[in-house]
C-alpha cells in the first residue's frame, strides 16, 4: 500500500492547483449593486467555512477509533455532507439578496442552463467506476480470518488447493455503509440543486441577471463538486486498500484521484463557469 | 431582457388586478406574442414577494378571457391579443404616441414596458 499512497498524492498535489490556476474569480468588488455584494460575500463565507468544518468532520472520521477502519472510508463521504450542508446554507443565507420587491420580469428560467453536462459526466463517471469496483469486491469477498467479520478479506485460492487471504478489502463490510451514505449524498445534492435553482431574484435588472446566473451555475457546480470528492475520495481509498497490481486497480485509483482534484479546485476557486445554453 | 412587472404596494388596486393588467396591456401592445411562455406561478409569486394565491388568480382571468392557456406539464403560454371594441380617440392617441416614441427610437418592448409602468402610477 506504501507503494501507491506517495504517487497518488504527488498526483493529487499537483493536478489541483493546476487546475485552480486555470479558474477566474468573479470578485466582489467588481460588483456595484450593494444587494449582490453583500449575495456573494456571504456566499464565498459560507464555502469557505464549509471548507473548513467538512475537514474537521472527515478528520475526526478518520481518527476517530471506529470497528476496522470505517470511519476511515467514510470519511470522504462526511467530508462530501459538510459541504452540501454549508453551500445549500448558504443559499438559504442569500434567498433575498437578488430580489427586488413587488418587481420581476416575466422570464422562464431553464434549469437545465444552470447545469453544466461536465461536472455531471465527472461525477457519473467516478460512481460507475465505485459501483463497478464495489461489485467486484461483493462477488470475491470473504471473512477476515482475525477477526471473522465477513466482507472484509479476499481469499484467493491457489492450484494446489490452499487458499490466503488478504485485506482490509472493500467488500460487504465497508461497501454496505458507504453506498446508504453515498445515497444520501446524492438525494442531498438533488435537493441542493432544486433549492439553488428555486431562489428569487429580479429578472428585471440586467445586472442582478447576469450576476445572479453566474452565482447559481457556480453553486451548483460547487455541490455537484462537494458529492464527487466524497465519491471520489471513497473510489481512491478504496483502490488504495485493494491494489495488487492490478491494472484496473491502478485506472480506478487514478480516476479518483483526477475527480478529486478536479472537485477540489471547484471548492477552493468559484470561478465562473460556463453558461449552459 | 424579459418583460418587467411592478407591483406597487401603496396603490389601491389589487396585486392580482395590478399584474393581470400589465400582462394584458403587454398582449395587447404585443410585447407578449402569442406562443411565448411567462413563468409558472411559483417562480413568479417568489420573484415578486407576493403569495402565490394572488399570481394564480391573475392567470386563472387571463385564461378565463382567453389570452392566456395553461396545460400541465407546458406551462403557461400566450394565446392572443384581447379582441377590444376601440374608442376612436383612443386608438388615435395611441398611434400618435406610439410614432413619437418610435421617432425616439425606442424598441417595441421599451414602449410596452412604459406603458406598463404608467398604468401602475
Amino acid at each position: 500500500m506504501s507503494l501507491t499512497v506517495l504517487p497518488t498524492t504527488l498526483l493529487l498535489l499537483i493536478l489541483t492547483p493546476a487546475l485552480m490556476v486555470r479558474r477566474q474569480r468573479l470578485l466582489p468588488d467588481r460588483l456595484t449593486h450593494p444587494a449582490l455584494r453583500q449575495m456573494r460575500s456571504l456566499q464565498l463565507t459560507s464555502r469557505w467555512l464549509g471548507l473548513v468544518i467538512a475537514a474537521l468532520i472527515a478528520l475526526a472520521a478518520m481518527v476517530t477509533p471506529s470497528r476496522f477502519g470505517r470511519g476511515f472510508m467514510m470519511a470522504p463521504g462526511l467530508f462530501s455532507y459538510g459541504m452540501l450542508l454549508a453551500l445549500l446554507g448558504g443559499e438559504l443565507w442569500v434567498w433575498r439578496c437578488a430580489r427586488t420587491d413587488g418587481v420581476a420580469s416575466l422570464e422562464t428560467r431553464s434549469n437545465t442552463s444552470y447545469i453544466s453536462w461536465r461536472p455531471v459526466a465527472t461525477l457519473a463517471t467516478c460512481l460507475a467506476v465505485l459501483a463497478v469496483l464495489l461489485v467486484w469486491a461483493l462477488g470475491t469477498q470473504d471473512s477476515d480470518p482475525s477477526s471473522y467479520s465477513y466482507g472484509r478479506a479476499h481469499v484467493t485460492v491457489h492450484p494446489d488447493g490452499g487458499t490466503s487471504s488478504w485485506g482490509p478489502f472493500p467488500g460487504s463490510f465497508y461497501s454496505g455503509p458507504i453506498a446508504i451514505m453515498l445515497a444520501i449524498g446524492l438525494v442531498m445534492l438533488a435537493l441542493g440543486i432544486v433549492i439553488t435553482l428555486r431562489r428569487p431574484r429580479n429578472g428585471a435588472d440586467p445586472v442582478v441577471v447576469a450576476v445572479d446566473d453566474a452565482a447559481r451555475r457556480e453553486t451548483i457546480e460547487a455541490m455537484i463538486a462537494a458529492v464527487t470528492a466524497g465519491v471520489a475520495g471513497t473510489l481512491v481509498f478504496c483502490s488504495l486498500l485493494s491494489i495488487r497490481g492490478s491494472l484496473w486497480w491502478l485506472v480506478a485509483s487514478v480516476t479518483g484521484v483526477v475527480a478529486c482534484a478536479w472537485a477540489f479546485s471547484v471548492l477552493l476557486v468559484p470561478g465562473r463557469g460556463k453558461l449552459v445554453r | 431582457m424579459a418583460l418587467a412587472i411592478h407591483i406597487r404596494p401603496d396603490d389601491p388596486t389589487p396585486p392580482f388586478e395590478q399584474l393581470r393588467s400589465q400582462i394584458e396591456a403587454a398582449i395587447a401592445t404585443g410585447a407578449l406574442a402569442a406562443g411565448t411562455r411567462i413563468p409558472p406561478v411559483r417562480q413568479l409569486a417568489r420573484d415578486l414577494g407576493i403569495a402565490p394565491g394572488t399570481v394564480a388568480r391573475a392567470y386563472k382571468e387571463l385564461e378565463s378571457a382567453g389570452l392566456v392557456a395553461t396545460a400541465r406539464g407546458a406551462g403557461t403560454t400566450v394565446t392572443g391579443r384581447p379582441e377590444r371594441v376601440t374608442n376612436p380617440a383612443l386608438a388615435e392617441l395611441t398611434a400618435e404616441y406610439v410614432a413619437a416614441a418610435r421617432r425616439l427610437r425606442a424598441s417595441d418592448l421599451a414602449i410596452s414596458d412604459a406603458i406598463a409602468r404608467a398604468l401602475t402610477l
